[in-house]
């Protein structure tokens, strides 16, 4: 076993072994962040051959006593920024989402086979969350996904994406809002009307735990 | 007193675990009498789970074999891992820019001392890389009163040439004076720091990305026009760095272009409109290097 600090600093001196454990460690993660960040497995894919290619190419002037994580987090945000402006450009379509905060992001056509009471189902709800995920502005997009998809914490996120706690905090509450809102108009996530006792109950359920 | 849009806060942070134990039951308080918030528990409850869920996806077979493919094919040798733009800046016009340092020489000067035929495009470039059409370059030769194909005439006083106005470009114009390679390890703590994403110092060169990571937004066809210049490089950096940044870049002495502020939003209209948290905004300098030693 080696630490991944050891495990940096081979690769650096050339070590082919060491950089594929690296990329071992951190390729699923990266690809999943491309994948929500970008929508699709192909786009993906090219997005984590990127990351690893500027680590590569950037490993040098890493500094050891960093996160390799956080490093490698930014440089995967930065590419799928990059990626995404490509495709934009490419398409010649601007979307309507503007940056951060704007809340003049596209909203994705309702589906008219969701009824808003519709329960809860999963495979729905995971297309539509995806879909959503998508429409939001973008820095709401990348800051949902390290937290909620990743699962890194408020201080890692802030430091990948240079931001102040605060700030990281109120973010990641408006993107959960914009994404509850765009869930809740395409039917997939249960409006748990209080009219109706056994949503009433799961919800008390879920009360006991706090 | 809370309101039920300070309940919502509470909620995320329950939800991360990020909520003091006092807070939680005053939360719990609410919720047992708020229906409307207790349903908003619910709804972003179940949403966290399924967006924690979303990372339970097969990867590809062929990802690793893939990466380390597409990283072998474009970095073979460890010698190749430097930057295509970082290509040594002619001594002589260094030493040429010595001979003027006692005065402050706009961050044009550089390009304006090429003897080059392609000088005024590079000065639309430096002026604001997303543009190539033919009137930036006319623009941009007005806006400097040089002759590109003559030396510089020293500023009498200290007055940086004012930024062009454009289309919603924040374009600043810095000056800069001759290089001193002694300040080389001001940039290079700078790069240390942080400061700058992307980048890093490969064989003694500043490197911010290869040709092929350069910001999507930037006119590669207009970039290409300055393939030829030496030593051209571009940084982005957040928005609330860039006086460190452009500090210690001015203190090392580098030739330094301002193109524009605003990262991803840097489409002219958009630049403006820069009523964010503020911190995530990008600035991208155009600049040039001279190796340490």
């Amino acid at each position: 076993m080696h630490s991944e600090q050891d495990l940096v600093r081979r690769a650096r001196t050339g070590d082919q072994a060491a950089f594929s454990a690296l990329v071992t460690a951190y390729e699923g993660r990266i690809y999943m962040l491309a994948l929500r960040y970008l929508g699709n497995r192909d786009d993906a894919q090219d997005a984590a051959q990127e990351v690893f290619l500027r680590v590569f190419r950037f490993l040098d002037g890493f500094q050891e006593e960093s996160n390799f994580s956080t490093w490698i987090y930014r440089i995967a945000v930065n590419v799928c920024k990059d990626l995404l402006m490509q495709k934009i450009r490419r398409a010649e379509q601007p979307l309507e989402q503007k940056d951060e905060d704007n809340e003049d992001y596209a909203l994705p056509i309702p589906d008219e086979r969701y009824a808003p009471e519709t329960v809860f189902e999963a495979a729905q709800l995971r297309k539509s969350l995806c879909d959503a995920i998508l429409s939001l502005p973008e820095a709401q997009r990348q800051i949902i996904i390290l937290r909620d998809v990743q699962g890194l914490s408020y201080e890692e996120i802030g430091e990948i994406l240079f931001l102040e706690r605060g700030t990281v905090k109120s973010r990641i509450a408006r993107a959960r809002g914009n994404l509850r809102k765009l869930l809740l108009q395409t039917g997939n996530i249960s409006a748990f009307s209080s009219s109706n006792p056994a949503k009433g109950g799961e919800s008390d359920a879920n009360l006991q735990r706090l | 007193m809370r309101t039920c849009n300070d309940y919502e806060i509470l909620i995320h942070l329950y939800l991360d675990g990020m909520l003091e134990p006092s807070e939680s039951h005053e939360l719990s308080a609410h919720l047992a009498s708020c229906s409307a918030c207790r349903k908003r528990f619910e709804q972003y409850r179940q949403m966290k789970e399924a967006m924690a869920a979303l990372k339970d996806e097969p990867v590809p077979a062929d990802l690793h074999d893939s990466i380390l493919a597409y990283v072998t094919e474009r970095a073979d040798t460890p010698a190749e891992r430097r930057p295509v733009k970082a290509k040594r800046f002619p001594s002589w016009t260094w030493k040429t820019a010595a001979g003027i340092a006692a005065c402050a020489v706009i961050a044009f000067t550089a390009v304006h001392m090429m003897p080059r035929k392609g000088s005024a495009d590079q000065n639309a470039l430096a002026a604001r890389a997303p543009m190539s059409d033919s009137s930036c370059a006319e623009e941009a030769k007005l806006s400097n009163t040089g002759d590109p194909y003559k030396m510089p005439t020293p500023c009498p006083e200290d007055t940086p040439e004012e930024p062009a106005e454009n289309s919603g470009f924040n374009q600043k114009g810095y000056r800069t004076e001759s290089f001193d390679p002694k300040n080389f390890a001001i940039l290079t703590e700078t790069v240390k720091s942080g400061v700058l994403r992307d980048a890093s110092l490969v064989n003694g060169y500043l490197a911010v990305g290869e040709e092929d990571a350069l910001p999507t937004w930037i006119d590669r066809e207009a970039l290409s026009s300055i393939d030829e210049t030496p030593d051209a490089g571009y940084a982005r950096v957040a928005a609330d760095q860039e006086e460190e940044w452009v500090s210690a870049l001015e203190e090392s002495g580098f030739a330094l272009y301002s193109l524009e502020v605003g990262g991803e939003a840097s489409e002219p209209q958009s630049a403006a409109s820069g009523e964010t948290d503020g911190a995530e905004e990008n600035v991208l300098f155009l600049f040039q290097w001279e190796k340490t030693e």
